[in-house]
């Protein structure tokens, strides 16, 4: 009954939040996408529908047309690339978020509660791993393994889950020292019951914020990997795919700037929804902000 | 506190093991079939047809795992990061060379970030809520949405195509061309404070001129980021007791917000900003290639696209010494300023 109450608390403060309502709607929209992309952009050849069809053999970029209403680049139609490219960081964002996390949320749970040598050797490879920037590990992590968008998840699943690890040991640590754990523990019950059923769930909001807000800088990431041609193979309906295409005819603004705008005023709004929506999952759960 | 020294002190070499073990143990994933493509100078070395038996052997690629890591691990130690085919140089003379740039684009993006990043955050926590908060709140979140390389692509599209006002590229024909007199001498290689130390002030502002852009697309991302950690120190500040008795004893707003609230406030803002200066680095791989100034940034961006290894791993290895280095720089003089972290 309490917790319900919590809830719609929680669900009334988000309505009323205006910045977070604009996140809620951005992202609604590019569900919709995401779900009637064959109908917004119906394929040519259907079996590979993520591979933009060639519709000229000029590779410079031409004005947008009624056929192809924001115009082509490298014989692509930028349209298409854009429509399905929402499924791709969907599909990136979601998979790498959700990967990175249960791994995180596993070695930094296991740390935490077990404490001792164990603790001290995961936290140690966390540090390992949080010892190159993200976007350097994942690059060399990318030349490793090649091209190819499943590489590109592959390369930010591994040096995605080091936050996520630190931020549960954290919360774990100060939770395992409250009674109910103690009562757990003395009952005998046995370790990853305590853990799944007793401590996680007490613990694990911070970690949705984070996920939330982390979705737009894989999103990001993956497209800057693609972007420097290390990332999903050419010709792949992926936003850092278009703008890297674009890259080479920065010179004139007039005869470009289709091709620049159309694919990243759709990724700056699909990062922007993710991070809107985290920033006020934030604010509601921050114990902080509550009190005022 | 000296216990807290020692401690960081020592895990630096088991962190920077553990960092060796774990780009050894990617090279080594590679197979020796496609590492040998590393030793392959010219074509001819090829075509006899035991040739790449020969050259697995003779550098030892079809010895165990462990004495490979030792004699790679060997060669770093002596500065030895192996050749890189992209650049046609040593890795480690091609990354030294090319750090200068980066540099100074790193030390000239710092002094705005900083700078306005504490001043907005500071401005935004002290109107907590009201119409200048939501502004800086929505400026912060735009930026942090912003994906570096398409915002950079759109500062070049309007100030250098549309404008004309600020060029990619590190200087104009005039200046490399001044550069190339005897008279220039190079101290530190980087444009602007060599322009300094030479007395030309006409090539200090064709330098500027040509880090407005890059500058401008480093400082959005993390003033969005700085002034968010700033924000929210502040307003923890300015609810604590002593802010509230500061006020009861009549002083002036501005001495509460300056003296009492803002220095205190700005403590974890201190840390937060040296382990940024790290990530700052970091973002130059994409700015330097949209921009094309020749630092470690594009060096390890073609390195990458042409699968040079060898430079790809060196430039990981470098940059991972910056970061556990810096870091731990950081740490130690967070601990000497705040006591409080000592006794944790």
């Amino acid at each position: 009954m309490k917790k319900q109450n919590e809830f719609r608390r929680t669900l009334r403060k988000f309505y009323r939040n205006p910045t977070a309502l604009m996140g809620i709607m951005l992202l609604l929209f590019f569900v919709v996408i995401a779900i009637f992309t064959p109908f917004i952009a119906p394929p040519q050849d259907t079996s590979n529908p993520y591979n933009m069809p060639r519709v000229s053999w000029r590779p410079v970029p031409i004005q947008p047309t009624a056929d192809h209403p924001f115009g082509l680049i490298d014989g692509k139609d930028i349209f298409y690339g854009v429509v399905w490219g929402t499924r791709t960081a969907f599909r990136i964002g979601l998979i790498v978020s959700l990967v990175s996390t249960l791994i995180g949320l596993i070695v930094g749970s296991v740390a935490a509660y077990f404490g001792g040598w164990l603790d001290e050797v995961l936290m140690r490879i966390t540090d390992i791993f949080m010892s190159m920037p993200f976007l350097v590990g994942a690059m060399v992590m990318t030349v490793i393994l090649g091209k190819g968008l499943d590489n590109v998840m592959l390369a930010l699943i591994i040096f995605g889950w080091m936050q996520t690890a630190r931020l549960i040991r954290g919360n774990i640590l100060q939770a395992k020292e409250e009674q109910y754990v103690m009562a757990a523990k003395a009952l005998g019950i046995n370790h990853g019951y305590i853990i799944l059923k007793h401590l996680l769930p007490n613990t694990i909001f911070p970690v949705i914020v984070q996920v939330s807000m982390r979705m737009g800088s894989l999103v990001i990431t993956a497209a800057a990997l693609s972007f420097l041609g290390l990332g999903a193979e050419p010709g792949y309906a992926d936003w850092g795919t278009i703008l890297s295409y674009s890259r080479d005819y920065i010179t004139n603004i007039t005869d470009t700037w289709f091709t620049i705008v159309f694919p990243g005023v759709a990724m700056i709004l699909f990062v922007l929804a993710w991070n809107l929506v985290g920033d006020a999952l934030r604010d509601i759960f921050d114990p902080k902000m509550r009190s005022k | 506190m000296t216990a807290f020294i020692i401690r960081r002190l020592f895990l630096l070499p088991v962190v920077l093991f553990g960092v060796t073990l774990l780009l050894f143990t990617m090279v080594w994933s590679l197979g020796s079939d496609r590492l040998i493509s590393l030793y392959i100078s010219t074509p001819e070395a090829m075509k006899s047809a035991d040739a790449k038996q020969r050259l697995i052997e003779k550098y030892g690629l079809d010895q165990p795992a462990i004495i490979q890591y030792g004699k790679w691990v060997g060669n770093v130690l002596r500065g030895d990061l192996g050749y890189s085919m992209s650049s046609h140089q040593p890795v480690l003379e091609g990354l030294l060379a090319r750090l200068p740039y980066t540099l100074e684009l790193t030390i000239f993006s710092l002094i705005p970030v900083i700078f306005v990043g504490i001043w907005l955050g500071v401005k935004s926590g002290v109107h907590h809520n009201r119409p200048l908060d939501q502004g800086i709140r929505i400026f912060a979140i735009v930026g942090w949405s912003l994906p570096d390389f398409v915002f950079g692509l759109l500062i070049l599209m309007l100030f250098y195509s549309q404008l004309g006002w600020f060029p990619p590229g590190l200087y104009s024909l005039a200046t490399e061309q001044a550069m190339r007199m005897d008279n220039w001498t190079h101290y530190t290689r980087m444009v602007t404070f060599d322009a300094i130390l030479n007395w030309r002030w006409d090539i200090f502002l064709d330098g500027i001129r040509h880090l407005v852009a890059p500058v401008l697309t480093l400082a959005y991302l993390w003033w969005a980021f700085l002034l968010r950690v700033t924000r929210s120190s502040m307003l923890d500040v300015l609810s604590k007791d002593y802010i509230r008795t500061a006020r009861a004893k009549g002083l002036s707003e501005k001495v509460v917000i300056n003296k009492h609230a803002r220095r205190n406030a700005l403590i974890p803002v201190i840390t937060v900003a040296g382990h940024m200066v790290v990530q700052l680095m970091a973002g130059v791989v994409i700015v330097e290639t949209i921009f094309t100034r020749p630092g470690i940034g594009t060096f390890s961006a073609r390195a990458a696209q042409q699968l040079d290894y060898f430079a790809i791993i060196g430039f990981a290895f470098f940059f991972s010494l910056i970061l556990v280095i810096g870091n731990l720089i950081v740490d130690i003089s967070y601990a000497l300023i705040d006591p409080r972290i000592r006794l944790s």
